[in-house]
């Protein structure tokens, strides 16, 4: 168990209380955020939807995103290899100006001759050619500025505090702004006297100077540059004008050219000014762009604006964009309370009133499905006036919402008119679709069905190879699949499909988790689901399936990784289902099939299963000789429990009925029965909650103690010895005062529960007074319970 | 119940009630935002709470991948405390993606970059702080005078010897970093280099509850002293948490024992959140200083801390539903005072002992009430 089990303690001590948190707040290791948990299926995507990536619904946490979009960057490189000579590998220059930091830079200029991988770059080896000299030192003054600034984002400077980490210090500053200027003045090349006036504007936009910075984007920008460059100095220009209106007009122009500002530009967008904001456009399209800026960041329904937004933009990728995000909503809404395990719960009493969540869910399913249709509508619209990839796209947008709300004709029907030059990303949604058409329609049972699953799930699984933004699509997808052979009963193939779909819930490359690595199972991770959702027939079918020799390609890829050979991990489990079942002979049986040393070399059991079995725990206070040596094992345990539940003597009932006691979660071997004390641990998060599965165990008896009793009572009224009698009449009264225990720690209303013990407590401290047993466990504290 | 537990209760209570509560402890509290801006509000807090002492966040570490070292974020921009004269704690938070990463020339490095980062700050603060209290007496000085010549002091003399004075308000430093298991080692290494750095300052570094109670296995860092946290008990994110801020059984699961070995101050929790859960599934935080709740046809109350939506309803960038439960998380009075119990029981508490309340925000002052919080420092 190590770490995992530890408790949840907060990992930062600064707690920034914000208006709302959505992402994975401040817990350690093993919280989800509920992004995370988010179902989505539709990812069908058109060239430039990269720059947007931040806003897309199902990224694993708002903002994080795998994938950001450097085409400025090799616009940029672009134009230097136009500009100095067209054999100059675009890459070479990517390296330079965007992967070498600026000491390295420094350190090859500084050389004679290139080394440490920089031999053969063909711009570095441009840039030391005489005449390309104002080049190599134009770059020199940009690699030095962005040596003192390093200002990445959130990250400050070691050796500078205050407002001026951002650049220099106050002198520094001065020195560096004049000397750009007077290079902006002597260079005679406009594209380095664009580049100068750049690093110059940004220079004077971050000391505040208003003037100069629009001073430079006129000089050099506005009307007389096609450069990348310019949409950066429009950014900053833009910032700066008095009237935030137009500040917002010119951002919603540089977010349509600029891949690099985009993020920047909605992020300081003020969408309580849209209206004035509206007055700046010249025509629908920059209408229908400023009108959907507010819609990259709503979490909700936003059918109405989307209809204004598709009559003015129908073929534009910013609409395909929000129909994306509002089809991953949908997704969301529908998806996730259908096959997401931690969205279902128990219906509940609070204050006396029913708080029925799956009434609420059930409601919100009919409206989201209404919302759905109408949604539908609306893209079958605007799908006629659209063309190319556009419509490629709606296709795949509405065959999605109908095998959401199971149209499968009609979805199909969709799916047929995509053409075959859709981009990769739109074909490989048709794969989902045609996984979901199978899973729906067809009998996943058959070995042909399984094939045509697992070839789609490989097209998919060799897609998120080359991008892996589409974990969510298989985390989804294997979600959705999972529950379809769990609702067809087929358990087996339902965990294994659950597992994989675990190792696909975060797109791992982009995450460190210190406290659990996906990809290396613990002995808990290899039936955690079946611990909560199988019976041991399904347990027998796993194994069937794990030994079998020739297994299909399809079984041979849910098997991958989600099984274990030690058969015994699986043997136990079904032995301890059946205990918890009652089935005392199944469970013994099936325990004798083991090793008779597992329990002893196998996750955490000899911790927990070492103490005398037949001593309840609930008289250890009076027990000097507590030992935790026993030698433990759960066939011979079982098989006694068989035997002093036949014989049918007083003495036998209550050695049974101490066993009975012990098994329980206030006993001593618990773990015979469940493999956590208690539920709300990490592994809930993973395999949905425990605790009401739990309070099945044993027939109740694992939090009610309902057998124990019925054998302490057999066992009393069997009974002709007083010693006998008086430890039955005290274990009883330890059963209903755990049992009133759990019903008090389970009591959600404000009505607090009043403990009324039997005639037993009173007997045994009146009747039994004289006896050993009264002597050696009384205790004071038990006469409160007597009146 | 187990009996056992029911008489340790008993027995806790007697001597509870017994105990004298006569030892003064240092009242503190922490303040962990980026602009450290007193006003005169601020300073009538701190002297009705006879507040001596802060805590305050100088600025955070945290591992930046792509410099492959720890960078600095977050650094408190200013720092003015008014006219409330108290002694302060600069602390640092390092993520313990950090420990956990940085081998040991880089945490060599970081020390040292620590020290001159902390004596940069504090340096900034002596000299701004010094000078606005230098004009402030020369403004004085100069309006008191009369006639036409009047002169203005020099006040660079007046600097230097407000500067020694705030000098020695800073005694220690505080290292703020949740250690586990595999990054102990990094960690006490890094704790050892800041000790030799700082000669002339104590260094304390914060306990979390399960440090304390596993310290066996967590180790005890070798520093001067521990800030324990007392709160952030168990998982705000699941539904059947009954408050993630801190219950006096969570916290008796904890403080099991009094052998830690160190000197311990202790850090409380003065704040609230609400939490939203769809089903079970965790859906965020909302602030609580927003009127929704009082919209009643949204938010049907269930209990004095639960309200469950009647209708869908965006909230920030989160889209609430119908059905989704809101769960407001704070520490009620008689909370507080069993968990002050539980801890006073178990953790030697005497006139040096920092109680410090997390955090120094006005708005959860007034909502717990200076009188209250006068009562839970009493109290201890």
């Amino acid at each position: 168990m190590g770490l995992k089990t530890l408790p949840t303690i907060l990992r930062s001590f600064s707690l920034l209380i914000i208006m709302v948190l959505p992402t994975n707040i401040f817990s350690c290791g093993w919280s989800e955020s509920y992004e995370t948990t988010r179902l989505a299926l539709f990812r069908a995507s058109l060239p430039g939807f990269e720059k947007l990536n931040n806003y897309i619904y199902s990224n694993d946490l708002l903002m994080e995103t795998g994938k950001i979009s450097d085409f400025d960057q090799k616009k940029n490189c672009q134009e230097w290899t136009t500009k100095l000579n067209a054999d100059i590998k675009i890459d070479d220059v990517y390296q330079i100006l965007y992967d070498t930091n600026s000491e390295t830079f420094q350190n090859q200029i500084d050389r004679d001759s290139l080394t440490d991988g920089f031999e053969k770059n063909t711009f570095l080896i441009a840039l030391k050619i005489k005449k390309n000299k104002p080049f190599l030192d134009y770059l020199i003054v940009a690699k030095n500025i962005e040596y003192n600034q390093e200002n990445d984002g959130k990250w400050e400077n070691w050796n500078t505090i205050g407002n001026e980490y951002v650049y220099y210090s106050t002198s520094k500053k001065q020195l560096v702004l004049i000397s750009i200027d007077e290079l902006i003045t002597n260079s005679t090349d406009k594209f380095l006297k664009e580049r100068y006036a750049f690093l110059a504007l940004r220079q004077a936009f971050y000391n505040k100077e208003k003037a100069k910075v629009n001073t430079l984007y006129d000089a050099y920008f506005a009307n007389k540059s096609n450069s990348i460059i310019k949409e950066w100095a429009k950014y900053y220009m833009a910032l700066g004008l008095e009237n935030k209106a137009e500040t917002n007009y010119n951002l919603s122009q540089i977010l349509v050219k600029s891949h690099d500002k985009c993020h920047a530009s909605i992020r300081n967008f003020d969408d309580k000014l849209e209206n004035e904001t509206l007055t700046f456009a010249k025509n629908e399209t920059e209408k229908g762009i400023i009108k959907s800026i507010p819609l990259l960041y709503n979490p909700g329904p936003t059918i109405e604006k989307l209809n204004d937004i598709a009559l003015l933009i129908p073929n534009d990728k910013m609409f395909a964009f929000l129909v994306q995000r509002e089809v991953n909503k949908i997704e969301d809404w529908i998806f996730s309370p259908k096959y997401g395990l931690n969205y279902r719960t128990n219906i509940y009493i609070e204050n006396g009133t029913e708080t029925d969540y799956e009434k609420a869910r059930y409601e919100n399913e009919i409206k989201d499905l209404k919302y759905l249709k109408d949604f539908k509508t609306l893209l079958i619209n605007a799908q006629t006036k659209t063309s190319g990839e556009q419509k490629d796209f709606l296709n795949a947008a509405i065959a999605q919402l109908c095998f959401i709300n199971d149209e499968i004709f009609e979805g199909n029907r969709y799916t047929n008119m995509i053409s075959a030059s859709a981009n990769p990303s739109i074909q490989l949604q048709k794969n989902v679709q045609l996984s979901l058409l199978t899973l729906k329609q067809d009998d996943i049972k058959t070995e042909a069905t399984q094939e045509n699953l697992f070839q789609y799930f490989n097209k998919i699984e060799n897609a998120v190879e080359n991008d892996n933004t589409l974990f969510k699509s298989m985390y989804t997808l294997y979600s959705i699949a999972s529950k379809e052979y769990f609702d067809k009963k087929d358990v087996a193939k339902a965990g294994l499909l659950y597992m994989k779909s675990q190792t696909k819930k975060v797109n791992n490359t982009s995450y460190d988790y210190e406290y659990y690595d996906l990809n290396e199972r613990s002995y808990y991770d290899y039936i955690g689901y079946f611990d909560r959702n199988a019976q041991p027939k399904d347990i027998d079918e796993l194994i069937d399936l794990i030994k079998k020799n020739n297994k299909t390609d399809f079984e041979k890829y849910i098997c991958s990784g989600n099984i274990t050979k030690n058969i015994d991990i699986y043997r136990d489990l079904k032995g301890t289902i059946a205990f918890r079942n009652n089935n005392l002979e199944l469970a013994q049986k099936t325990f004798s099939e083991m090793d008779k040393d597992f329990w002893k070399n196998n996750y955490e059991f000899q911790n927990y299963l070492n103490e005398n079995p037949f001593f309840p725990k609930a008289l250890n206070y009076s027990n000097p000789n507590r030992k935790s040596d026993y030698d433990f094992n759960k066939a011979t345990f079982v098989k006694e429990m068989i035997q002093l539940r036949d014989s049918k003597s007083a003495s036998n009932y209550l050695r049974l009925a101490n066993a009975y006691f012990n098994v329980s979660s206030f006993g001593n071997a618990w773990m015979m029965t469940s493999y956590e004390l208690s539920g709300g641990s990490y592994n809930d998060y993973i395999y949905g909650d425990s605790q009401e599965n739990q309070k099945k165990y044993g027939l109740g008896n694992y939090f009610n103690l309902n057998i124990a009793k019925k054998y302490y009572q057999k066992a009393l009224q069997l009974s002709k010895n007083k010693e006998q009698k008086a430890v039955c009449s005290l274990m009883i009264f330890e059963c209903d005062y755990y049992n009133f225990s759990s019903k008090s720690m389970n009591n959600y209303s404000n009505i607090s529960l009043k403990f009324s013990p039997g005639i037993e407590i009173y007997n045994f401290n009146t009747i039994y007074k004289d006896t050993k047993v009264f002597k050696k466990f009384n205790c004071p504290l038990l006469e409160q319970f007597l009146n | 119940m187990n009996k056992k537990i029911l008489l340790l209760g008993l027995i806790i209570i007697f001597f509870g009630s017994c105990k004298n509560k006569n030892t003064d402890v240092v009242r503190s509290f922490c303040f962990w935002k980026t602009n450290l801006l007193f006003n005169e509000k601020s300073d009538s807090l701190v002297n009705n709470l006879k507040v001596k002492h802060f805590y305050v966040r100088y600025f955070d570490v945290d591992w930046n991948p792509y410099a492959k070292e720890a960078q600095p974020l977050a650094t408190i921009n200013y720092i003015n405390f008014n006219n409330s004269n108290v002694n302060f704690t600069p602390s640092i938070f390092i993520t313990n993606d950090v420990m956990l990463k940085a081998n040991k020339i880089q945490l060599d490095s970081l020390a040292n970059r620590i020290l001159k980062r902390v004596s940069l700050i504090s340096e900034n603060y002596f000299e701004q702080s010094a000078r606005t209290y230098a004009n402030k007496i020369a403004y004085i000085d100069y309006e008191k005078q009369v006639g036409v010549n009047k002169i203005l002091i020099d006040i660079e003399p007046i600097i230097t010897q407000q500067k020694i004075v705030l000098k020695q308000n800073i005694k220690d430093i505080l290292i703020d970093c949740d250690w586990s298991e595999n990054s102990r080692d990094n960690y006490f290494y890094f704790l050892e280099q800041i000790k030799s750095k700082f000669p002339n300052y104590k260094v304390e570094a914060t306990i979390r509850l399960w440090q304390y109670k596993y310290f066996e296995k967590s180790g005890i860092p070798p520093v001067d002293s521990g800030l324990l946290m007392c709160y952030n008990m168990t998982n705000p994110e699941s539904r059947k948490t009954e408050n993630s801020i801190g219950t006096n059984n969570e916290l008796e699961k904890y403080i099991v024992h009094d052998k830690y070995k160190l000197k311990l101050n202790i850090a409380m929790p003065l704040f609230s959140w609400s939490l939203v859960f769809r089903g079970n599934q965790f859906k965020g935080i909302l602030s609580n200083d927003i009127d929704i709740f009082k919209n009643k046809t949204v938010f049907k109350p269930l209990s004095e801390n639960k309200f469950v939506l009647q209708d869908d309803i965006n909230v920030g960038n989160i889209y609430l539903r119908n059905g989704d439960e809101i769960r407001i998380e704070k520490i009620s009075n008689s909370e507080m005072k069993d968990m002050i119990t539980t801890i006073s029981d178990k953790i030697k508490i005497d006139k040096k002992t920092r109680i410090s309340f997390f955090s120094f925000d006005q708005k959860y002052i007034n909502d717990y009430g200076t009188q209250n919080i006068t009562n839970y420092f009493t109290q201890f």
